[in-house]
């Protein structure tokens, strides 16, 4: 249990005036002061102070495999569902967060959505980890064989025989299906 | 690039690297192997990373992504990408009907009130250079068809294709040890056992097919070789049931009704067959299938038709109990002989009867059709549950002297 800071703290100024932040280090050492109930939707964060009794509210977290790029996107995906959860504790505004969620990652490229979706493997964030996999999956929706290739990146390791038989009985799954 | 790389492992690894935080961490280069990649795009994620994008791609798309590259096709066909498919979105049972006659192929799905058939056309033009598929329609006529998850092995007499529900891709497969006709098949823990059929020498053994692998073995004997026999399967154990004694004409009635009416149950992780069940009654099975715990017969007497259900749960202190159901809704007077075929399949808690060739001029008039020759289309669904037939579409048209089964997907 995470008696030692998280209820010493909190006991001792029980609506506390100063919310308490937890200071987490990325992989290019750029230090983030997160507030407590963002932060602990990190499960690799909140497993942590609840493992470690000796940490204290000085404990630098280091997270050497998320890039500060990435906490960026991480926290403000974090902190907006932190919101909406104090908001409306019951039930999430679906609306709301459909239309956050979806202006979220409008913005994001493929290479930052690979990146997030290491990060919040990593961090091991389910509800963000469900997301992100399923826009990635959005992006492969409906695209041809060569478009997937070439959006992603993917070495197309077929020899050049196997490719031309492939072509020629799946004609259909080389055309571009939606080219958006 | 290994075979496992699991990203969550590596994740926990590194999680116990965290004794003491007050330290400077250093971070090492292998630490940093996950973030730094060569390739910069969500084809560089993890296989599993790269499973969990790819498992919520829905279906239309997925045919396509097998021939992205190599990595991709072995995801999209690993246990793991089924798995997880189930969990994402629960798979539904599917009724899948093959004809032999057009290059035709549809799908019965059962997770909605207002069910209706899909059509597909069953396309031959696959890279099939084997002789075997020559005449293709000669193949599917005569094949079986056992399904694993997704995918159904269309088992011909000396050809074998692996169809994928999701991909809608036939692949060629290892043919079977023998050249075996009307045989019984089922799958028991993701193989498929065949016994029994016609073939030249008569096939005496029970063969084993491990999809993983693609190869075939002999696990056992057949105490009796039937010859038109059905295949089942519940907790672990073949059923081979009905069909005829094969070879001389001299044996008598006697004995080709006794293997008609009866079954054989072989126990795959035993090895071993258990002491064989008839059908209380007697009669011809005509069609059978297993659900929920049970296997269920069509039964055909010389003017009338039976429903049995046999007890297959091996612990539930009913195992071989057999009771007779509330039968289908045909004719009284309908005869099951070569001119009318049903196809038994079970689907979870459902049995269907399919009427796959033949004609039932009686049943026609009573659901208040005036034109004659009803031909080979009814369905009809058993409800486990209930104990309640109902009617389901009919067989599309297209679809003639079908051969059925149920998959996942």
């Amino acid at each position: 249990m995470s008696s030692s800071i998280a209820s010493s703290s909190s006991s001792s100024s029980s609506s506390s005036k100063k919310e308490k932040k937890i200071s987490l280090k990325t992989s290019d050492g750029e230090v983030f002061e997160v507030e407590e109930p963002v932060a602990m939707q990190l499960e690799i964060v909140r497993s942590f102070f609840a493992d470690n009794e000796d940490v204290t509210e000085q404990t630098v977290m280091p997270l050497p495999n998320v890039s500060t790029a990435a906490m960026h996107g991480i926290l403000e995906y974090c902190r907006a569902h932190e919101e909406f959860r104090r908001r409306m504790p019951e039930a999430a505004p679906e609306e709301e967060v459909r239309a956050f969620e979806a202006g979220y990652v409008d913005r994001k490229s493929n290479e930052e959505l690979k990146e997030m979706i290491l990060a919040a493997n990593y961090l091991n964030i389910s509800k963000l980890l469900d997301f992100l996999t399923g826009v990635a999956a959005k992006r492969i929706e409906n695209k041809s064989v060569e478009y997937v290739r070439a959006f992603f990146g993917v070495e197309n390791d077929f020899t050049p025989e196997e490719e031309a038989n492939l072509r020629r009985e799946y004609e259909w799954a080389f055309e571009g299906v939606d080219e958006d | 690039m290994s075979e496992s790389c699991n990203s969550r492992h590596f994740s926990w690894l590194m999680k116990s690297c965290f004794p003491n935080p007050n330290h400077d961490y250093h971070s090492s280069n292998t630490h940093q192997s996950i973030t730094t990649t060569t390739t910069t795009d969500i084809s560089s994620l993890p296989d599993d990373l790269l499973l969990e994008c790819l498992s919520r791609v829905p279906s239309s798309t997925l045919p396509s992504l097998s021939f992205v590259c190599r990595r991709w096709s072995r995801l999209l066909l690993s246990p793991s990408f089924l798995h997880l498919r189930r969990h994402l979105h629960p798979l539904h049972h599917s009724l899948f009907a093959l004809s032999s006659t057009t290059v035709h192929s549809g799908t019965l799905h059962f997770d909605d009130a207002c069910c209706s058939w899909i059509l597909h056309p069953f396309n031959p033009s696959l890279p099939l250079h084997s002789h075997a598929f020559a005449n293709f329609q000669s193949f599917l006529s005569q094949a079986r068809l056992s399904a694993i998850g997704p995918r159904i092995f269309i088992m011909g007499r000396n050809a074998m294709l692996r169809y994928d529900t999701w991909t809608r891709i036939l692949v060629p497969r290892t043919p079977m040890l023998f050249c075996r006709k009307k045989f019984a098949s089922a799958v028991v823990a993701s193989k498929i056992y065949v016994a029994g059929g016609a073939s030249r020498p008569p096939a005496v053994t029970v063969d084993e097919y491990d999809p993983e692998t693609d190869t075939w073995r002999v696990v056992s004997h057949v105490p009796r070789i039937r010859y038109g026999c059905i295949g089942a399967s519940v907790e672990g154990v073949f059923y081979v049931i009905g069909g005829l004694k094969i070879g001389d004409g001299t044996a008598g009635g006697r004995e080709a009704h006794l293997y008609a009416s009866s079954m054989d149950l072989y126990d795959v992780e035993a090895r071993a067959w258990l002491r064989s069940r008839a059908l209380p009654g007697g009669g011809c099975v005509v069609a059978a299938c297993a659900a929920m715990g049970h296997v269920y017969v069509l039964a055909n007497h010389a003017v009338e038709l039976s429903f049995w259900r046999f007890d297959a749960r091996r612990n539930g202190g009913g195992f071989g109990e057999w009771s007779r159901m509330k039968g289908p809704p045909l004719p009284g007077q309908v005869r099951v002989d070569s001119r009318v075929k049903f196809s038994c399949v079970g689907a979870e808690d459902k049995v269907v009867l399919v009427q796959v060739m033949g004609c039932i001029d009686d049943l026609l008039r009573r659901s208040g059709r005036s034109s004659r020759g009803f031909k080979q289309s009814l369905v009809l669904v058993y409800h486990t549950a209930s104990g309640d037939w109902t009617r389901a579409p009919d067989l599309p048209e297209v679809i003639q002297r079908a051969t059925c089964v149920d998959f996942e997907s």
